[in-house]
């Protein structure tokens, strides 16, 4: 319990780690101090690699997009809501660390503050939705009067109260997660348990925000797909998704980190069963909501309702449908079932990926219906929209990773996740 | 966990370690004052071994006789028909309905503090689940008194079970009201299996400390002649956490199958794809506010007891209902969203009855107690003073039947069209069985705190730091 | 019941105490320690010392026991498995054998075929987790050998402590390395006190 004992070193953190690498630091603590910079050599040639390929799928996302702008908008959404899900689902992990004072995730805040942090960069990424919107929301070329159900909720979706809220949500996204970045990178230095109860109170106002942020971010941008159809379990779906998929990057920015050789004695095997457990979890909370929503609009059965359901289940998108609830549910499911091998990360990582993939599909059958009733349309801009915002996103990311130490060094709660007992 | 200070004693007081300490960094201890093991045995089992102290007579005869309401009415019910309750139309689920769902939620509390707590290695429940888990049982029993005799020729209720009828026609399986008897029974039954199984151990530490043959006997059969062995202990874990693993979704499915009789359904203000985890919300909401309204009295009669269920037990519990109450609060607010959203006249009329209809005075009831009131404990001091988690308590456990009442009756009396509107009025037999089924509850409860271990022994010796047995050594 | 017996040995001789009728079978070897930590080290010896028939007893789980034993992980999860998966094709068989092949019942236009299946999910589930938790209760009790209610080690009056404080480490006399006097000095040198030979009962061959 007396790890915060251990932080009585005030030396500054520099990029060649604790003024003196030596052993005593370590000794002393029982916590390493030393390599817990990333050094660029890991990444060398290949940033600008990402970036020529980010700006290279741009242009030609640009170039096809010329000459189908709705596929265009459409492909768009699909690639930024996906990448949005993982950066909402990253920043909830961190409120729920400081929310209710985890002890097990300390050695891996960091990362799920960085990808949290990427969200200024994301909002960027929403621009071309702006010159596109009438193709995605048609609710915005709707006549006025036209239309009596648009005219009934006209308060809510009416174009200046959209844009405010859009530019509201990506505010509140960023500055939350810019905010909690930097106390937690403040305590670095000195170990100050201050920066805790800070990170703690700013979680507690940012929770209603987030909640509303979410909820409404999906309501608009996806349920607005189809402005007639409504759905009140619709955020939960969205903030299930977004939890399960960003706890998997995070799990495989770490095994990637460990494989160069970081992250030693911060995160162990015990903290793969951990996350194991918790992506059993909410694979499990996925289905949960997943299936509380088709089922009871299924089974009441009710016109206007049954539209989002009557889409994906007809045509080649049914055979998608089916995919998703074996894939997404069943397979992971029986997969992280196993105790055992939940310990090993290769396991864990090959199931992540596969939930990523999942995770895609499900954002898939979301958005891309809208345009193909006919059936599953795979369209080129669909990859390149998403390299064009994955690879941008990746390289910002691998940019940041060296600013600050890989883990929060001094958090008083750092010694109990190393000692974690699972 | 362990909590040894050899190495910092020399160090100077402005150190972090030092500023560390204060509030919110430092964790308190799970069992205050440094109790031993053998303490805890002898504290708790004494409340069973004692002579009967003359507040538990008093109290048992107090809400014995109200028990006793509850089969009374219900065989006046039998015999002469469901009429004497106030069921009518349009309001064809009425109190009855209301009622069960009110006690199932209660009962979700205690699976939940029992199951994924200890999931979540949250090892402050081991202070509360027994209570809880308790009280599950007594509230599950209090329930399922509805839903049987609701069905109006409860010797009929064997149509239930899947045998075919006298036509060779099967249950329809696709019904939510059949789901709900397979999810209900399948809750209580598994709620015994968790109880049971964690009363095991206590039971065994209670045979063992008995002075009379007669206890000794009837414990020792309860025991199962339990020895605490560890080729024993490592079966017997296993079990509890494959039980608290299993119980987890379970306690998610039974409110989930709740909400599913309602939303399943075309009505409006019914049908709303969010009310399984609303449900559910609201049910551990609920849950832990009873929780709490029970085992504060049973702190002021056992003062000793402070020293396991402790001012950071009240805190937390109070964090969740604060938590799981804006949970419910959001569900409440997605609803008048999505209805206003959806542009249905008929969903926005059900809302605008609730908020401003006949029953207005239950919806904003609801809303003050449910969503408001738990605001309160934001403020540590609030979650600090017995006094104002106590009322707060009482204010949930109130609104939370007010909610079902919205949901039903005010739901169900605004019927699609104007002329088969009606108003629900309870009969004296609705009252008073309502009033019965907590002399039930309570009468349950207090025969649990005379005769069984109130508290899970074994588990908070567990959570003890000499219980480590790297104790007192150096990582 | 209790009677002190001087056991002659070559070097220092132990103590022991007997309990249970000395003239019924040998059971045991039973020594009793103060707390989890010196239990803990003293079951690592007994592992080490390689005896296969001895338990340790203690008033709640040990976290890292099982290890200190040398005990494989209990394996009621895949009862519970099978438990689990019994539930689940009961429920199958139940609601598709009656609804769609012995009196196909269409309700509210579902189908009677796979595709009705969201409406059967929530009796698979409920039925799933009642078995597999049915199994898990009864699975333990019975790889346990519970209930029973009588034991050599109830003939050891200490051993009550058992379930209050105490923590107690008993070797089988049925264990091939076991030899009165080796074990009950090999018991003594792990730190422990009243060390005691416990009998069974007497009409209990």
């Amino acid at each position: 319990m007396n790890s915060h004992s251990d932080n009585n070193d005030k030396r500054p953190i520099t990029h060649d780690g604790p003024a003196s690498k030596s052993q005593e630091s370590t000794a002393h603590s029982g916590v390493p101090l030393s390599n817990c910079f990333f050094d660029y050599k890991h990444v060398g040639g290949r940033f600008f690699g990402l970036v020529s390929i980010s700006i290279i799928s741009l242009l030609g996302c640009i170039a096809l997009g010329m000459n189908n702008p709705k596929q265009f908008a459409f492909s768009w959404l699909f690639a930024f809501t996906f990448f949005l899900t993982i950066c909402i689902g990253s920043l909830f992990w961190i409120l729920v660390h400081h929310g209710i004072d985890v002890e097990w995730s300390v050695g891996v805040r960091r990362q799920m503050e960085n990808v949290a942090t990427l969200f200024p960069v994301l909002s960027l990424f929403f621009i071309p939705l702006i010159f596109v919107a009438p193709l995605l929301w048609k609710w915005m070329v709707i006549p006025h009067g036209s239309s009596h159900a648009l005219l009934e909720k006209a308060a809510y979706l009416n174009l200046p109260f959209f844009w405010m809220r859009a530019a509201f949500y990506f505010l509140f996204f960023s500055l939350a997660s810019l905010w909690l970045r930097k106390l937690s990178v403040a305590q670095d230095n000195d170990g100050d348990p201050k920066y805790t109860v800070m990170a703690r109170e700013i979680t507690f106002a940012s929770l209603p925000f987030f909640g509303v942020c979410l909820t409404f971010a999906a309501v608009d941008w996806l349920m607005g797909l189809d402005f007639k159809w409504v759905s009140t379990m619709w955020g939960v779906y969205i903030f299930a998704g977004s939890a399960l998929s960003s706890l998997c990057v995070i799990l495989l920015i770490i095994t990637a980190l460990r494989s160069v050789g970081y992250l030693e004695g911060i995160v162990s095997e015990r903290h793969y069963a951990l996350i194991g457990q918790l992506m059993t979890a909410f694979t499990v909370f996925w289905a949960y909501i997943g299936f509380d929503q088709y089922m009871l609009i299924w089974y009441a059965n009710i016109p206007e309702e049954t539209t989002y359901f009557l889409r994906r289940n007809t045509e080649s998108w049914c055979i998608l449908n089916i995919i998703l609830v074996l894939g997404h549910f069943l397979v992971p499911f029986i997969l992280l079932l196993f105790r055992n091998p939940k310990k090993r990360p290769a396991y864990l990582c090959g199931i992540a990926c596969w939930i990523l993939l999942m995770h895609l599909l499900d954002i898939y059958i979301v958005v891309l219906p809208m345009i193909h009733p006919a059936g599953f349309h795979p369209s080129f801009l669909d990859l390149l929209s998403l390299i064009a915002i994955g690879t941008a996103l990746a390289a910002v990311f691998l940019k940041r990773l060296g600013d600050v130490p890989l883990w929060p060094l001094r958090d008083p709660r750092l010694k109990d996740s190393i000692h974690i007992v699972v | 966990m362990d909590q040894h200070t050899e190495h910092n004693s020399q160090e100077s007081p402005d150190q972090p370690h030092l500023l560390a300490q204060r509030d919110g960094i430092k964790r308190p201890p799970l069992v205050l004052n440094k109790r031993t093991m053998g303490w805890i045995s002898s504290y708790v089992s004494t409340i069973v071994e004692s002579k009967t102290p003359l507040w538990w007579y008093i109290s048992i005869a107090i809400t014995s006789p109200i028990a006793l309401l509850t089969p009374l009415l219900i065989c006046y019910l039998v015999s002469t028909g469901v009429g004497v309750w106030g069921n009518n139309s349009p309001v064809a689920w009425a109190w009855d309905i209301t009622n069960f769902v009110f006690w199932i939620g209660i009962g979700h509390a205690g699976t939940l503090i029992s199951a994924i707590l200890f999931l979540t290695r949250q090892k402050w429940r081991t202070s509360i689940n027994r209570a809880a888990e308790a009280m599950t049982l007594f509230a599950v029993v209090c329930a399922g008194i509805y839903p049987l005799f609701h069905v109006g020729r409860v010797w009929k209720v064997y149509f239930l079970a899947p045998v075919p009828n006298s036509n060779a026609i099967w249950q329809n399986f696709r019904s939510p009201l059949l789901w709900d008897v397979f999810a209900v029974s399948t809750y209580f039954t598994v709620s015994i299996l968790f109880w049971y199984t964690g009363l095991i151990p206590d039971l065994a530490t209670i045979r063992d400390r008995c002075t009379t043959k007669i206890k000794k006997f009837f414990y020792g059969i309860l025991a199962l002649g339990w020895r605490g062995g560890n080729r024993q202990w490592r079966h017997y874990e296993m079990a509890y956490l494959l039980l608290a693993g299993l119980s987890t979704p379970l306690v998610l499915s039974v409110h989930s199958v709740v909400s599913f009789d309602f939303a399943t359904s075309v009505i409006p203000g019914w049908h709303a794809t969010i009310f399984p985890p609303y449900f559910v919300a609201g049910a551990i909401f609920g849950g832990f506010a009873m929780v709490l309204t029970i085992m504060l009295p049973a702190r002021a009669i056992y003062p000793q007891l402070h020293d396991m269920i402790t001012p950071m037990h009240i805190d937390k519990m109070c964090k969740v209902i604060l938590l799981t109450g804006s949970i419910v609060g959001y569900a409440y607010l997605m609803e008048l969203f999505m209805a206003w959203y959806g542009a249905n006249p008929y969903e926005r009329a059900a809302f605008w009855y609730r908020a401003f209809g006949p029953y207005w005075w239950a919806y904003w009831s609801m809303m003050f107690c449910n969503v408001i009131s738990p605001q309160v404990f934001w403020f540590p001091w609030c979650r600090k003073n017995i006094f104002v988690v106590f009322i707060i308590c009482m204010f949930v456990n109130a609104g939370m039947w007010f909610e079902r009442f919205v949901i039903i009756a005010t739901t169900l009396a605004r019927d699609f069209l104007p002329s088969s509107w009606g108003m629900f009025h309870p009969t004296w037999v609705d009252i008073f069985t309502f009033i019965g089924t907590f002399g039930i509850f309570t009468t349950l409860f207090l025969l649990f705190v005379r005769f069984l271990p109130m508290i899970c022994m074994f588990e908070v010796k567990a959570v003890l730091p000499e219980a480590n047995p790297h104790y007192g050594e150096d990582h | 019941m209790e009677k002190i017996t001087k056991v002659t040995m070559n070097t220092s001789a132990p103590t022991i105490t007997t309990a249970g009728p000395a003239t019924a079978p040998l059971f045991g070897l039973g020594i009793e320690f103060e707390s989890a930590r010196d239990l803990y080290h003293a079951a690592e010896k007994v592992r080490d010392a390689g005896y296969k028939k001895w338990d340790t007893y203690s008033p709640f789980p040990i976290h890292g026991m099982d290890e200190a034993m040398g005990l494989q992980k209990s394996w009621l999860s895949a009862l519970v498995f099978i438990g689990g998966l019994t539930g689940f094709t009961l429920a199958l068989a139940l609601e598709f054998g009656t609804s769609s092949f012995l009196y196909p019942l269409v309700v509210a236009g579902k189908p009677t075929n796979l595709f009705t299946i969201p409406a059967f999910f929530p009796i698979m589930f409920e039925l799933t987790i009642l078995f597999a938790a049915l199994t898990a209760t009864f699975g333990m009790l019975a790889l346990n050998g519970l209930p029973r209610w009588n034991h050599p080690n109830f003939n050891w009056d200490r051993f009550n402590k058992v379930t209050e404080d105490k923590f107690f480490i008993a070797i089988e006399s049925s264990d091939q390395k076991f030899s009165f006097e080796a074990t009950s000095a090999f018991l003594n040198s792990l730190g422990g006190n009243h060390l005691t030979a416990i009998h069974e009962d007497s009409g209990n061959e």
